[in-house]
C-alpha cells in the first residue's frame, strides 16, 4: 500500500484538530462539504491508521469521502504550525491506493483513459493542443524561455495563451513552445494514477530539454507545482528553473522591460490559487499583486488571503468528480469577494478562473466579473 | 433495531448529519490521550437544542447511551463512547448568540470554539479568561463540561467556572432548562451565583453525565494592558515562596498567569532549572508598571533570576491569539499524554520530587527528552501537569503504565484531580474514585435521580 510509506507520519499525529479548521471560519473545504471529522486531516489520519492495521478496508463510500476534497493544502498549512505532518502526502497516498484498488471515481477513470490516449485530461485530441495559436503565428521550438502550456488554457481558455505570448513579445522575451508537450501529470497525481504521472513527466522532461531553455514558465499553478516539486523527485535537480508567469512578469516590470500603455482603473480583488501559495509552501503571493498594481488597479483584499485563502474548490479532482460540490465551495469565495465591493475578481490560475466563473453564473445576485491577471495585463498593453 | 434507530435519528437531524459508516466512526475514536480507540454506533450532528432534546428522548426510549463531544481534544477520554451508542458532535451548534458590551457577558452555543469567541470579543475590545488550553478546536461547552484547564488568566481568576454565569442544559430526560433562574425572569445572567442553590456550578465538570450543555453565558472583561517577564528558578521551594507572595493579595493577585516548567525540551528552551513565565496586566499603564515592579521584586527576593522575556512571549504567543496559534511545533515529535491535577501552594515541590523519582530517575524518560513537568499558579495553589511525548502505537502501553504509577502516587499525597474521571487514558478515575468517599456516593445519587435510565455518558459516574 502507498500509505505504508507514510507510516511514521500517520502515527505522529497529535490529534489537536487544528487541521479541520472549524475553530473559526471554515478553513477546510472538505469539512465544509461533509461536516464529519472524517473529512479533516486528523480524521483521515485515523482512518489511514485503521486501514494499515486491518481494522478498516478501502470501500466505494470511503473512496467517495476521500475524493470530496480539493487537496487545497489548508490542513497541511495549519498543521505546519504545530505538528508538521505531510498531510497532502498522506491524502495522495490514500488516493493512489484507491486508484490501484479500482476505486477511483468514475469520471476520474475516464480522465485517466483520455490522458493515456490523448495526453490531456479534457478528453480532447492531442493534435488540437496548439489550436490557440493563430495560423499565421510561428513560435520557436527552442529558446531560453520555454512556455509550458498545460492543458486547461490551450483547450479551455485559449485567450490566456494568446495573452501570455502578447505580454512576452511586448517585453521582448522570446518563448519556445512545442506540440510535443503532454499533460504535466498534476491531475494524474491528484487522482492517484502515479504510474501514468511518471510517464508524462519523463516525456515532458525530454521535450523541455530539447528546447534548450534555462527557464520554464507556466501559467497553470498545477503545472508549476508539479514541474517544480514533483519532477525533481524523478530525475533529481532540474536543468532549468521553473517560474510562474506572474513571477516572470514581475521581474520584467522591475527591470523596466514590461511597460503598460494604459491603466485598468478598476476596483479589483485577488484570489490566491492554492498551488501557488499553500501547497509545498511556494508562497507566490506578491507577484500577481505587483502586476496588478503596475497596471493601475485599485486592489482591495478579501478577509482571507494568502495562506488563509479559501480554495476555489476546483482542484484535487473535485470539480471533475463532484461539480456541484466544487461550485458550493466556489460560491463561498464569491461571497467573500463580493464583500470587498470589487468589480473584478482576479486570479492567476485557469482552473480557479473556470470554477469561480461558473460560481458567478450560478449566483444570480453576483455582479462581479472574474478574470485572469493575464487578461488584464494584456488589456493594459493596448492593441 | 440499528437501522430503525438510524432512521429515527435521521428524521431528527436530516440525512447529512448522521452517519454510521465505519470510516466516519473511526475518525471519532480518539481524543488527545494515549487511551484505546472507542467506537460509537452513530455520529449525530445536531443544530438546535430541540434536536438535542429529541435525541435524548429517543435514547431513553430505546436505552441507548449518549456521549457528547466538542472539538475532541480532551486528554482523558471523557467523551469516548465506551459502550457504543450515539456520539453527539456539537460543532454545528457554534453560534455566538450575544456579546453584551454593557453588562460584560457573552452567550454562545456550546459548540462555539474558544478561538471564535476570542476573535469576536477582540473586535469590541473585550476578552475572556480563564481560558482553556485545549487548542483551537476546543469548544466552550466541552470545557465547561470537564472544567477544562489552562494557564491563561488562571493565576488571577482561578479555574474555569468563576466566569460561567449560566447554562442551558438538556437534562437526561430530554427537558431543556436554564441553570440561572434569572433567565426565567427575562434577564440574561449577569453574576455567577444566582438564586439559592447554585445549579450552574452543579453542572460544571459533570462531564456530559448529568446534562448536555447547549448554551453558555460567560463573564467577559476589557482587554487590559499587558506584558511578559521571564525568570529562572533553581528549585521548587523558592518558586513556592514567589507564588505565595504573588497570590497573597487574594482577589487582586499580582500576575495574570504564572507558568512554570522544567524539561520538555521538544517545545521549550531546554535549559537547566525551572522556566517561569509571567504574564502581567493592568487596566492602566501605571497599574501595569506597578505590577511589573512588584513581580520583579518578589521573584528576585525568592531567588528567581530574570532572563529574556521573549521566552514568555513565545510561550503565550501574544500576537497570535495566545496559545491558539501557539504551542509551536508542540506535536512535531509525536502525540503527547498527560498526568495532571491541582495541589496546595506549599506542596508543589513534593510533586516535582515524585515526578523526578518515578519518571526521570526510575523510568529514565528525562534522558530521552520525552517528558516535562510544569503547570501554573492558581490563587493559593498550583496546577501541575506531567507531559509524555511518545511513539504511537509502540510506546503507548509504556506511557499508560508510567502514567498509572505516577497518578496513584500523586493521589496518595493529595493531588486534586481536574475532573471526576474519564474512562481511560491515564486512569485518573481508577485511583481517584476509591478516595472520594461520601462525595462520590452523593454524585451517584444525583445521577440516578436525573438520569434514571443511565443514558448520558453512562460509565463516567456509575460503573
Amino acid at each position: 500500500m502507498h500509505i505504508s510509506k507514510c507510516h511514521e507520519d500517520i502515527w505522529r499525529c497529535g490529534r489537536c484538530g487544528y487541521c479541520g479548521g472549524s475553530w473559526d471560519d471554515d478553513r477546510c473545504p472538505s469539512r465544509f462539504l461533509i461536516g464529519f471529522e472524517s473529512a479533516t486531516g486528523k480524521g483521515r489520519v485515523l482512518i489511514a491508521r485503521a486501514i494499515m492495521s486491518g481494522q478498516l478496508k478501502y470501500s466505494p463510500s470511503l473512496a467517495e469521502n476521500l475524493h470530496k476534497c480539493s487537496l487545497c493544502g489548508a490542513c497541511e498549512d495549519i498543521c505546519n504550525v504545530i505538528g508538521k505532518l505531510p498531510l497532502l502526502d498522506i491524502l495522495h497516498s490514500m488516493r493512489a491506493d484507491l486508484f490501484e484498488a479500482g476505486l477511483a471515481m468514475p469520471r476520474h477513470k475516464k480522465i485517466v483513459a483520455s490522458c493515456k490516449e490523448n495526453h490531456n485530461p479534457y478528453l480532447e485530441r492531442h493534435e488540437d493542443k496548439m489550436a490557440w495559436l493563430p495560423k499565421d503565428k510561428v513560435l520557436p521550438k527552442s529558446a531560453d524561455v520555454y512556455f509550458f502550456m498545460g492543458c486547461t488554457a490551450p483547450y479551455r481558455n485559449p485567450e490566456l495563451c494568446q495573452s501570455l505570448i502578447k505580454i512576452m513579445e511586448a517585453a521582448g522575451v522570446e518563448v519556445a513552445v512545442t506540440p510535443e508537450e503532454w499533460c504535466c501529470g498534476s491531475v494524474m497525481l491528484r487522482i492517484g494514477a502515479r504510474g501514468l504521472a511518471e510517464e508524462l513527466a519523463k516525456h515532458n522532461l525530454e521535450a523541455i530539454e530539447q528546447s534548450g531553455a534555462s527557464t520554464v514558465v507556466t501559467h497553470c499553478p498545477g503545472c508549476y507545482d508539479t514541474l517544480k516539486t514533483e519532477y525533481p523527485k524523478l530525475t533529481g535537480e532540474l536543468p532549468f528553473k521553473v517560474l510562474h508567469i506572474t513571477e516572470l512578469m514581475r521581474n520584467l516590470i522591475d527591470d523596466n522591460r514590461l511597460k503598460f500603455k494604459s491603466k485598468v482603473e478598476e476596483r479589483v480583488t485577488y484570489h490566491d490559487p492554492c498551488h501557488l501559495g499553500r501547497i509545498h509552501h511556494h508562497r507566490v503571493y506578491d507577484d500577481s499583486r505587483a502586476v496588478l498594481e503596475a497596471i493601475g488597479v485599485k486592489l482591495v483584499e478579501m478577509k482571507r488571503t494568502r495562506e488563509e485563502s479559501w480554495c476555489c474548490g476546483a482542484g484535487g479532482g473535485l470539480k471533475s468528480a463532484f461539480p456541484d460540490l466544487a461550485l458550493k465551495v466556489a460560491k463561498k469565495r464569491i461571497a467573500e469577494a463580493e464583500e470587498t465591493g470589487a468589480k473584478y475578481l482576479v486570479t492567476a490560475c485557469p482552473f480557479c478562473l473556470r470554477n469561480l466563473k461558473d460560481a458567478v453564473e450560478a449566483t444570480p445576485s453576483a455582479k462581479m466579473e472574474v478574470h485572469d491577471v493575464l487578461e488584464l495585463a494584456s488589456r493594459a498593453l493596448g492593441s | 433495531m440499528h437501522a430503525y434507530l438510524y432512521k429515527v435519528l435521521e428524521n431528527v437531524v436530516g440525512p447529512e448529519n448522521i452517519t454510521d459508516k465505519d470510516f466516519d466512526i473511526e475518525a471519532y475514536t480518539r481524543d488527545l490521550g494515549a487511551g484505546d480507540e472507542k467506537r460509537a454506533s452513530f455520529i449525530v450532528r445536531p443544530k438546535t437544542k430541540e434536536q438535542v432534546s429529541t435525541i435524548v428522548r429517543v435514547a431513553n426510549r430505546y436505552r441507548i447511551p449518549i456521549y457528547v463531544r466538542g472539538g475532541g481534544t480532551s486528554h482523558f477520554g471523557g467523551w469516548q463512547p465506551i459502550q457504543g451508542g450515539i456520539l453527539l458532535d456539537m460543532t454545528r451548534m457554534n453560534r455566538i448568540i450575544e456579546i453584551d458590551e454593557k453588562n460584560l457577558t457573552a452567550t454562545v452555543e456550546a459548540g462555539c470554539t474558544w478561538y471564535k469567541l476570542y476573535k469576536a470579543l477582540k473586535e469590541v475590545g473585550l476578552t475572556h479568561n480563564p481560558r482553556e488550553l485545549g487548542g483551537r478546536a476546543g469548544t466552550v461547552g466541552a470545557s465547561v463540561a470537564k472544567i477544562g484547564s489552562g494557564p491563561i488568566g488562571v493565576s488571577k481568576r482561578g479555574r474555569l467556572g468563576w466566569d460561567v454565569l449560566g447554562l442551558e442544559v438538556v437534562l437526561p430526560t430530554g427537558e431543556i432548562t436554564k441553570t440561572a433562574a434569572v433567565e426565567y425572569m427575562g434577564t440574561r445572567p449577569f453574576e455567577n451565583r444566582g438564586i439559592g442553590p447554585d445549579i450552574t456550578h452543579f453542572f460544571i465538570g459533570s462531564g456530559g453525565a448529568l446534562g448536555i450543555f447547549t448554551e453558555v453565558t460567560l463573564r467577559v472583561s476589557p482587554i487590559p494592558y499587558d506584558d511578559y517577564l521571564y525568570f529562572n528558578f533553581t528549585n521548587y521551594k523558592d518558586l513556592e515562596k514567589a507564588g505565595d507572595a504573588l497570590s497573597r493579595p487574594v482577589g487582586d493577585e499580582l500576575v495574570f498567569t504564572l507558568q512554570h516548567d522544567v524539561s520538555a525540551p521538544w517545545i521549550r528552551k531546554g535549559g537547566t532549572g525551572i522556566d517561569v513565565e509571567a504574564w502581567i496586566y493592568g487596566y492602566s499603564k501605571e497599574e501595569l508598571e506597578f505590577r511589573r515592579r512588584k513581580v520583579r521584586e518578589i521573584c528576585a527576593d525568592a531567588g528567581g533570576k530574570e532572563g529574556d522575556p521573549n521566552i514568555a512571549v513565545r510561550l503565550f504567543h501574544r500576537h497570535e491569539g495566545y496559545l491558539w496559534k501557539g504551542l509551536p511545533d508542540y506535536f512535531a515529535k509525536g502525540p503527547v499524554d498527560y498526568v495532571s491535577g491541582y495541589c496546595p501552594l506549599y506542596s508543589l515541590h513534593e510533586y516535582y520530587d515524585l515526578y523526578d523519582e518515578i519518571v526521570v530517575k526510575k523510568h529514565r524518560m528525562g534522558e530521552e527528552g520525552k517528558t516535562g513537568f510544569g503547570g501554573w499558579l492558581i490563587p493559593r495553589g498550583w496546577g501541575i501537569y506531567v507531559e509524555f511525548v511518545y511513539t504511537d502505537p509502540e510506546e503507548r502501553p509504556k506511557i499508560l503504565e508510567i502514567g498509572d504509577e505516577l497518578t496513584k502516587r500523586f493521589y496518595e499525597i493529595g493531588l486534586m484531580p481536574e475532573q471526576l474521571g474519564g474512562h481511560q487514558g491515564l486512569p485518573m478515575a481508577r485511583h481517584s474514585i476509591p478516595r472520594l468517599g461520601p462525595w462520590y456516593e452523593l454524585i451517584k445519587r444525583f445521577k440516578r435521580m436525573l438520569d434514571p435510565n443511565n443514558i448520558l455518558n453512562p460509565s463516567l459516574v456509575i460503573r
